[in-house]
């Protein structure tokens, strides 16, 4: 009997507990300043925890690095967003601020532009990318594209010329699917990469993104799917393309199943560090621009030291510091890194033929039809056109005419 | 009496927390999902969901993904505890121990493991089938839309076959090896065996993994969002992705609507099951 009072006892105790524990944590009151919360990509986590202690050692402020993947980072932000219990500072997809500016969940940091923070400094687009109305919703501090990579002795073996066009790009494709291999592959095992691929060469054959907002001509969509899905369907690409993401094309050019691909300048150091031989050139037309930036919720517990944090994260050197392809400030492009040979194709591709990623939400909706007619012209369920028809309707319904 | 009485209460007192918290984490969530469902907007997206031919198609993959991953990992499960309960077999604690891998490491690792057994370039499942000749090309088991879906149903089965191992292997360990002497005296083979003593003892908890089987099925996210995210062109779409793909657009009304579809099909299975075990009590 009164080994069972003690029991009951300590149910008793754990409950109290664990009810009192939450009551302290949900109702603690906010402005913490000791700390920041920071939400980091993994594969900027090494940068990133540098800069932590560099911050952490001249302001005495502790900053909590959370590690975030890009699969799960829109529906993570959304989520901490909408429910309100956010962090300090997240490191998001430029494109994807206005989403979040429109339900009024992220600060304007306009106020933070200024002498420090010129925004003359910044790259064009990479500013009303996160921009609306007047407000700016973040700072953007890495700016890049895509552009050809390809392995100059498949290409020099088959007699094949670096393409400047997308009917040379095809052409080449067909020439070097020789031995097994295949001339190029396309992500068409992940929507939004799938998707981005699309709209470049949508917007190279004349369509257009106006404010953030794309509006598709049914010629150049049909152009688009037939270049990324005819190559599938005609085996001149990957068959793979189906399962894979850009990290898995990048992986088939790596095991030499595919002789080139447009990627991004982060591809190039370790297709370099293993072994393989490859160059870069400009991609046959326009590509399309994206970045990553810092935001503030407005929820954030810590706003002003938050404020303070973006801005020590945004002179140029740390900038620098925390991109793998180009900074968003020009100020901060003097390294090496960004001006040597290896990124120089990068480079031209960004500054003379790119456009910002569509930053308007509906985008996204249409992205799920995007991907499907892509996948259905690769399979030959559909010819192009009749893909393109379809999708100009739902695009139509989506984006509010083309 | 007082005491049986005071007992009884202190049981109610210790399990009145965790009562709590199961109401607040379960039959509050339940009770907002169907509120919304039944709401202006979600009976409108239920029309026009119910009316749609493609959400049709997805119910029909739901219905073959639910039947063929339930049915292979019954089969599979129930002749794995099979085995490991027959004599032949040696160490049988190590071989349940190795078949119970699948089902303990995370979905997220199995599926990733089986997407590039499956890949069409660099699978070990293609290059093991060509090597054996067994086929002249790789098979696009992810990319083409007939096949897909019953790849990945595959990798259902491997995950939970274990699961109905255990449960059934310990069904079978509760069978009185007397019972099996006495029909042998009897003159009984290994069917009638099989079917007249096996069978009948297993059944309550064939019938309770069969039921968590279902759950699993109609709940299976993981294995297919990892390898297709539903594709190609939908065609390894069911319940859960289109659930999740309604979350991701921030569709709150579709993803009501979709719960609620999802639940009375698995009330629906449950009263089926209680009313079977019922009728094998009478």
């Amino acid at each position: 009997m009164q080994s069972r009072s003690k029991v009951l006892g300590a149910a008793i105790v754990a409950v109290l507990l664990v009810v009192g524990g939450a009551i302290w944590f949900t109702s603690r009151p906010a402005g913490d300043t000791e700390s920041i919360e920071w939400w980091v990509p993994n594969w900027d986590e090494e940068a990133a925890a540098e800069l932590a202690a560099q911050y952490e050692e001249e302001s005495g402020v502790q900053i909590d690095i959370v590690q975030t993947t890009n699969e799960t980072l829109p529906n993570r932000v959304s989520t901490a967003l909408d429910s309100g219990t956010t962090p300090d500072v997240i490191i998001e997809l430029a494109s994807r601020i206005n989403r979040y500016a429109v339900d009024g969940t992220v600060s304007d940091l306009g106020d933070m532009f200024g002498s420090e923070l010129p925004e003359d400094d910044f790259i064009d687009g990479a500013l009303e990318e996160v921009s609306s109305d007047g407000s700016i919703y973040a700072v953007p501090y890495r700016w890049d594209c895509i552009a050809l990579i390809y392995n100059p002795e498949m290409l020099d073996a088959a007699g094949v010329e670096v393409p400047t066009t997308w009917d040379e790009y095809v052409t080449a494709a067909q020439a070097l699917t020789v031995d097994g291999r295949s001339g190029t592959a396309w992500p068409l095992g992940h929507d939004g990469n799938a998707a981005l691929r699309y709209l470049g060469l949508a917007v190279d054959g004349g369509s257009a993104i106006t404010n953030g907002t794309p509006s598709l001509s049914t010629d150049s969509s049909s152009r688009a799917i037939d270049v990324i899905g005819g190559t599938i369907r005609d085996g001149w690409a990957s068959p793979s393309s189906l399962e894979v993401d850009n990290t898995g094309v990048r992986q088939l050019f790596e095991n030499e199943q595919i002789a080139m691909y447009v990627g991004g300048l982060f591809d190039v150091a370790p297709l370099q560090e293993a072994g393989i031989p490859v160059a870069t050139a400009v991609s046959p037309g326009t590509q399309i621009a994206d970045g990553w930036a810092y935001m503030v919720p407005t929820e954030a517990p810590n706003a002003d030291a938050a404020r303070d944090f973006v801005a020590f994260l945004s002179t140029p050197e740390n900038m620098a510091a925390l991109t793998e392809s180009f900074p968003a400030r020009i100020s901060a492009a003097d390294d090496e890194r960004f001006t040597g040979p290896d990124a120089a194709a990068h480079l031209e591709q960004l500054t003379t033929n790119s456009v910002p990623a569509p930053s308007d939400p509906a985008w996204g909706e249409l992205v799920p039809d995007v991907y499907a007619a892509l996948q259905s012209v690769a399979l030959g369920q559909t010819d192009a056109a009749a893909a393109a028809a379809a999708l100009d309707e739902r695009a139509q319904a989506t984006l509010g005419g083309s | 009496m007082a005491s049986t009485f005071a007992s009884e209460r202190r049981g109610y007192g210790l399990v009145a927390p965790t009562l709590a918290a199961m109401a607040v984490l379960t039959i509050v969530p339940i009770v907002v999902v169907v509120t919304r469902a039944a709401g202006a907007e979600g009976r409108a997206v239920a029309a026009t969901l119910l009316g749609s031919s493609e959400f049709h198609l997805i119910l029909g993959r739901t219905g073959i993904w639910t039947v063929v991953s339930v049915a292979g990992a019954l089969v599979i499960g129930f002749g794995a505890a099979l085995l490991l309960q027959s004599r032949w077999v040696r160490w049988p604690g190590l071989w349940r121990g190795i078949f119970m891998v699948p089902w303990i490491i995370p979905g997220v690792v199995g599926a990733t493991i089986w997407k590039w057994n499956y890949s069409s370039n660099y699978g070990l499942l293609n290059h093991t089938l060509q090597t054996v000749g067994v086929i002249n090309e790789p098979v696009q088991w992810l990319s083409d839309p007939s096949i897909v879906l019953y790849a990945l149903a595959a990798v259902q089965v491997w995950s939970t076959a274990p699961f109905v191992m255990l449960l059934l292997g310990a069904a079978l360990t509760a069978v009185p090896g007397e019972r099996y002497e006495a029909a042998r005296l009897d003159g009984a083979g290994l069917p009638g065996l099989f079917r007249y003593i096996t069978l009948p003892a297993v059944r309550p908890t064939t019938a309770i993994a069969s039921l968590m089987l279902v759950t699993f099925a109609l709940n299976a996210f993981t294995i297919i969002w990892v390898s297709t995210a539903g594709g190609p062109v939908g065609s390894s779409t069911i319940l859960p992705v289109e659930l999740y793909r309604a979350f991701q657009n921030g569709d709150d009304a579709t993803v009501a609507v979709i719960a609620c579809v999802q639940l009375v099909i698995s009330a629906a299975l449950a009263l089926v099951y209680v009313r079977s075990m019922k009728a094998g009590d009478e």
